[in-house]
């Protein structure tokens, strides 16, 4: 038939569609037939029930929690506030472009990043679930003592709100979080660990199977706030992480689980918040591990994309210093030549 | 639109079917392991099915998304006769019938077709290929559905009519008229569109089935 067809000009092969879109078809199906929930795109339909509803979704489709605790909570408003949501029970979606939105949704205020969706459910009165369908978004959540519950779903990760102000990103199935004020708890299979503030998490959930063996909590009780203890990184498994990330300039085996979270955390919320990313990035690169090369060259061209041509320039040439036969030397020097 | 299985011209090998049978059967029970291998052995199929009819990849994830999750919702339905496979194809193609009634537009972008290098053999040819293409779905984009999704089952995939009979819930009568208008609509628009008309004349000199 091909043969017939090509003689014929007709229509060119179909274009496949790649392992990752399938697998995150395969994850999208089961995770729907799994739940028993209405679609994301359906009001809530028992103001009684509704996180039992959102514990259902995450159960079937994840199994990682975010619960974040507040230790005060951003007094810093958004820029502006462009959009005052209406607190009717009818999920509304925000979807953005070329630009951010700012979104007011009771006593939160939301800044939906450029090239993002979010989808409101529920009222302020009764309880809030923000589905976050792509892109990142950055919320201010006052103090919950009292108050309604807010939760925030970002494909497999879900964050319940105490009270602070946080940004989530979404990259593909998976999620960042980034904490500006307040304490993380992570409960993910296999891992407990707290984020503090100015701290970013990335989670790596290579596989249906990993999404959809455990039923996690949503229901559990926030943790204790102390900002002094030692920080523990989470660590996602060492296959998952060699999945997910490139492997490290020196092309060694030996680069460290946290060094790999940290690039890819790094990675996630560059389009989200930039400054953070960077500042992780010359962290890494200070060091000698194996992520520093790449993570120096990953500053620099941040920098020139940010336009801070002296920054930009200053990081590509400690990268040839550093590492003049890095995999990246090639590229260090177009970017200088760029500059 | 219920699934069905759909009629078709030459069945599957009995034991084919009683394989897809039992298969079935363990995926209606909610067995993850035979869902799984519905899903790999009929997702290539699956694809080109909605690709045909829609002529992108847009938003081919949550087509394929729902595809499945209709496949599997409705599987314990199968009566396996016809394959698996086909009966699959069937409840893609409502899926995408389904889209196209809520209007949504499918056109395939002049960014989404690849980019032939320079040197490539045939390049112009395929180039052309490809472009044409885009016309025919640009203008498969003003044609009612019903003649839509008939046209790219029988002329662009290729399929016999009373397989696209099944796949479309109607007879071979009514695909072979809805077959007929849809080309009467393109020929039309061929008339201001000397690509889509060379297009739409190999076509037909490729032969209608």
């Amino acid at each position: 038939m091909s043969d017939d067809r090509q003689s014929r000009q007709g229509p060119p092969a179909v274009e496949p569609l790649g392992d990752l879109q399938w697998a995150r078809i395969e994850r999208a199906v089961y995770a729907e037939l799994d739940a028993e929930v209405p679609r994301l795109d359906t009001p809530v339909r028992s103001r009684k029930t509704p996180w039992l509803v959102a514990a259902g979704a995450v159960a079937a489709a994840a199994a990682v929690i975010v619960v974040v605790a507040a230790s005060s909570s951003s007094s810093t408003p958004p820029a502006t506030a462009v959009a005052a949501r209406d607190a009717g029970a009818a999920p509304q979606w925000v979807v953005t472009e070329g630009g951010p939105s700012n979104v007011t949704f009771g006593d939160a205020r939301i800044r939906v990043a450029p090239r993002s969706a979010i989808v409101m459910n529920g009222t302020p009165d009764d309880g809030v679930l923000i589905v976050l369908d792509r892109g990142g978004a950055d919320f201010e959540v006052a103090p919950r003592q009292g108050r309604p519950r807010f939760m925030v779903q970002a494909g497999e990760v879900s964050v319940r709100v105490i009270g602070t102000a946080f940004h989530v990103e979404r990259v593909g199935d998976r999620a960042r979080v980034s904490v500006e004020h307040g304490v993380v708890e992570v409960v993910a299979p296999g891992e407990t660990a707290q984020v503090h503030a100015g701290e970013v998490w990335p989670t790596e959930v290579a596989s249906s199977q990993q999404t959809t063996t455990e039923p996690i909590d949503v229901e559990m009780a926030p943790v204790d706030v102390d900002r002094d203890r030692p920080k523990h990184h989470a660590q996602a498994p060492a296959d998952a992480v060699q999945q997910a990330q490139p492997l490290p300039d020196n092309n060694t085996a030996t680069a460290g689980p946290d060094d790999a979270h940290r690039f890819a955390a790094a990675t996630a919320i560059e389009a989200g918040n930039p400054a953070a990313a960077l500042t992780e990035y010359r962290k890494l690169a200070a060091g000698d591990g194996p992520w520093a090369a790449n993570a120096l060259y990953a500053a620099a061209r941040l920098y020139a994309e940010r336009h801070d041509k002296a920054a930009a320039r200053a990081a590509a040439e400690e990268y040839l210093h550093r590492f003049p036969r890095g995999v990246n030397a090639a590229d260090a020097r177009s970017l200088l030549d760029r500059l | 639109m219920e699934p069905t299985d759909p009629p078709v011209t030459a069945p599957a090998p009995r034991t084919d079917l009683d394989a897809d049978r039992a298969l079935a059967a363990r995926a209606a029970s909610g067995d993850r392991a035979a869902q799984r291998e519905v899903f790999a052995r009929t997702k290539n199929a699956v694809h080109a099915v909605l690709y045909r009819i829609l002529g992108s990849n847009r938003e081919m994830e949550d087509l394929a998304q729902d595809s499945f999750v209709s496949i599997f919702r409705s599987i314990h339905g199968f009566r396996g006769e016809s394959s698996l496979t086909t009966w699959c194809c069937t409840i893609a193609t409502r899926v995408a019938w389904a889209h196209l009634e809520r209007g949504r537009p499918t056109t395939t972008n002049l960014e989404l077709v690849p980019e032939v290098p320079d040197g490539a053999p045939d390049a112009a040819r395929v180039i052309a290929a490809r472009l044409a293409t885009q016309r025919v779905y640009a203008a498969l984009d003003k044609l009612d559905p019903r003649l839509r999704v008939t046209f790219a089952l029988a002329v662009l995939d290729e399929r016999p009519l009373a397989e696209v009979a099944g796949m479309t819930g109607a007879s071979v009568v009514a695909v072979k008229t809805r077959l007929w208008r849809a080309r009467r609509e393109l020929a039309k628009r061929a008339a201001k569109d000397p690509a889509l008309s060379d297009y739409l004349g190999n076509i037909d000199r490729g032969g209608a089935r």
